[in-house]
């Protein structure tokens, strides 16, 4: 099912991009180029193939529990686009799914 | 089938484990009073070009879990990425385990006896914590603050989630299954189970059934910090949710968040937008491929299940299951239980004495049975005192008190407790002596005509007179005296 307009636009919200009118057409016809890619690979008969069978054991990627401390957090917090102290400082915070509080509300 | 208008109550339970560092890289997860962003690098802050690897103690905690809890593990599972925005997530996304969870099925069992029922768990997965807000509001809530601070410290710390199946009737069962849950990860050392300190965290989703016994809509209850809080969270919600139906009204599928200074569960008001995570699998983590080896080595680990473990406390030295319960509680405090046994106290004594002395003085100090000073041994050798009578109970008390301090024996403490020729003595130990004689005639009498082979009723009134004394006079000097009288 190709991906119309509305759903670029979901998809750009979610990710926090802004999207522009002109942007959209282009990025709609990308997608569903992908899509349609995939489609095909659904396509394909894999009966009998096991999803992990290109896989190899990976144990060994285990990491053992051991701690060690990183020493450039000064400069991190330096680069942030704006520190209070030891804490990064964002804007306030809406979820989603909140709405402003009227002030009368506040209490 | 489920009658109409019942609670249907099913938990997501976040574990924090007690691994030393975090789940993918190599920073403490001791975040608790550390100064704000320390235990923090490239990779749990999310700076691009970096890569997670997991760590292998996370692993085998989880695995260790999943095998107490009767679940089938996956040996070869994945990691998924599940994106959002908050700035609690530099990566704007939380790894997680998705399709393929490292255990699936299972069961803890809550209730006792006849009473018993065993919860069926959905399954249990590996992710990461999140960093922590703080809101600038001088109130510290959300909704007012300017601005929010953030500390990663936390991010990044390995969480094992717990899903049960909806199959929980009561608030108070929710409450036991918790408790249950907590008491495991401490029998299993992987975690210290803290619902206060955020170490373990309860979701709940609750229903009400229709008319027809069908499920209802549910509503998912948060920030529950206590079992006491989510137990008054549950019975909120119930009544709320049969109000909301008994006026007619549908139940909305939704959050709700716990306040437990107003005792009520509050939405978040407007628009109710399904939250789309996106998960895919993190291209950054090969799948987790374990050994049989690998999850036979972590059964090995396993030690006696507290249930179990309750079960044979009662069945092998008869003790109460109220007494079982308490003392099987934690790990260490069913330990020095046993040590007490091995030392050879009696079983229901050094029950008692546990259950009220040793953890009254934890309690008043504070700490926890490993960090009390008094050996079992030590210990069992004022209960062995008590139970040839040498000692009274009220002198008893007092030697545990100046025991406990210093890690004393019995006969430092009674050293201590007045010099050996006691506060009570000579002809004011005499007359109390007799006084405790007159009032027991009767075992005076079985003595003398010789029905004390033992001497146990001898250490009886010698027993009464150390009580009478208030623990003030030498046990030789009333045995001395007692022997005068009695043998006269």
């Amino acid at each position: 099912m190709p991906i119309g307009k509305d759903e670029i636009l979901r998809i750009a919200r979610l990710g926090r991009l802004f999207v522009s009118e002109e942007e959209v057409g282009p990025l709609q016809r990308h997608l569903n180029g992908i899509l349609e890619h995939f489609e095909r690979l659904k396509r394909l008969d894999l009966e009998g193939i096991d999803p992990f069978a290109l896989e190899e054991e990976a144990t060994g990627f285990l990491r053992e529990d051991a701690v060690s401390a990183w020493a450039g957090r000064e400069e991190v917090l330096q680069q942030a686009p704006n520190r209070e102290g030891d804490f990064f400082r964002v804007p306030r915070i809406l979820e989603e799914n909140e709405e402003e509080v009227s002030p009368d509300e506040r209490r | 089938m489920r009658k109409p208008n019942t609670p249907v109550i099913g938990l997501e339970i976040h574990v924090q484990m007690k691994t030393g560092s975090k789940l993918f890289c190599a920073c403490s997860t001791d975040y608790i009073g550390a100064v704000p962003n320390t235990n923090v690098c490239p990779v749990c802050l999310g700076l691009p070009g970096t890569l997670p690897v997991v760590n292998r103690k996370a692993v085998e905690y989880a695995v260790r879990t999943g095998l107490a809890l009767g679940s089938r593990i996956g040996l070869s599972t994945r990691f998924h990425r599940k994106n959002y925005f908050y700035p609690d997530l530099p990566k704007a996304y939380q790894i997680s385990q998705y399709d393929v969870p490292l255990a699936v099925g299972g069961h803890l069992p809550i209730g006792e006896e006849q009473d018993r029922k065993w919860i069926r768990i959905t399954r249990l997965h590996l992710e990461e914590d999140a960093g922590k807000l703080v809101h600038s509001a001088r109130d510290g809530r959300l909704g007012n603050s300017e601005y929010s601070l953030v500390d990663y410290n936390r991010g990044g710390v390995p969480l094992m989630e717990i899903v049960s199946e909806p199959e929980l009737a009561t608030p108070s069962e929710a409450r036991d299954f918790v408790s249950r849950l907590r008491q495991l990860v401490r029998f299993l050392g992987v975690s210290d189970g803290d619902m206060e300190k955020g170490s373990l965290r309860v979701d709940a989703n609750i229903s009400l059934t229709g008319p027809d016994g069908e499920l209802g809509t549910k509503v998912e209850v948060k920030n529950m910090n206590s079992l006491r809080a989510l137990e008054r969270a549950l019975e909120y919600e119930i009544a709320r949710q049969q109000e909301c139906l008994g006026r007619g009204e549908r139940i909305l599928q939704e959050t709700r968040h716990w306040d437990d200074g107003k005792g009520v569960t509050c939405g978040t008001r407007g628009k109710e937008e399904a939250h789309d995570y996106r998960y895919f699998p993190d291209p950054d983590l090969p799948p987790l491929v374990l050994s049989r080896d690998f999850v036979e080595e972590q059964r090995r680990l396993l030690p006696e299940l507290p249930w179990d473990l309750k079960e044979r406390f009662v069945r092998e030295h008869r003790l109460s299951i109220e007494d079982a319960s308490v003392l099987t509680e934690l790990p260490g405090i069913a330990k020095y239980y046993e040590k007490c046994i091995r030392e050879g106290a009696n079983p229901l004594r050094a029950a008692n004495w546990i259950r009220t002395e040793v953890m009254r003085v934890l309690n008043e100090k504070r700490i926890s049975i490993e960090a009390f000073a008094l050996s079992p041994e030590k210990f069992c050798g004022l209960l062995a005192r008590i139970e040839t009578g040498a000692v009274s109970t009220t002198l008893a008390k007092e030697l545990f008190e100046k025991m406990v301090d210093e890690n004393l024996s019995v006969d430092e403490a009674l050293k201590k407790a007045g010099s050996p020729s006691g506060k009570v003595t000579g002809d004011d130990l005499r007359k109390m002596v007799n006084l405790v004689l007159e009032r027991e005639r009767l075992t005076v009498e079985e003595i003398q005509t010789g029905k004390d082979a033992k001497g146990k009723k001898r250490s009886f009134l010698c027993g009464l007179v150390m009580r009478e004394s208030k623990g003030q006079a030498d046990p030789g000097e009333v045995r001395k005296i007692l022997a005068e009288i009695l043998d006269r």
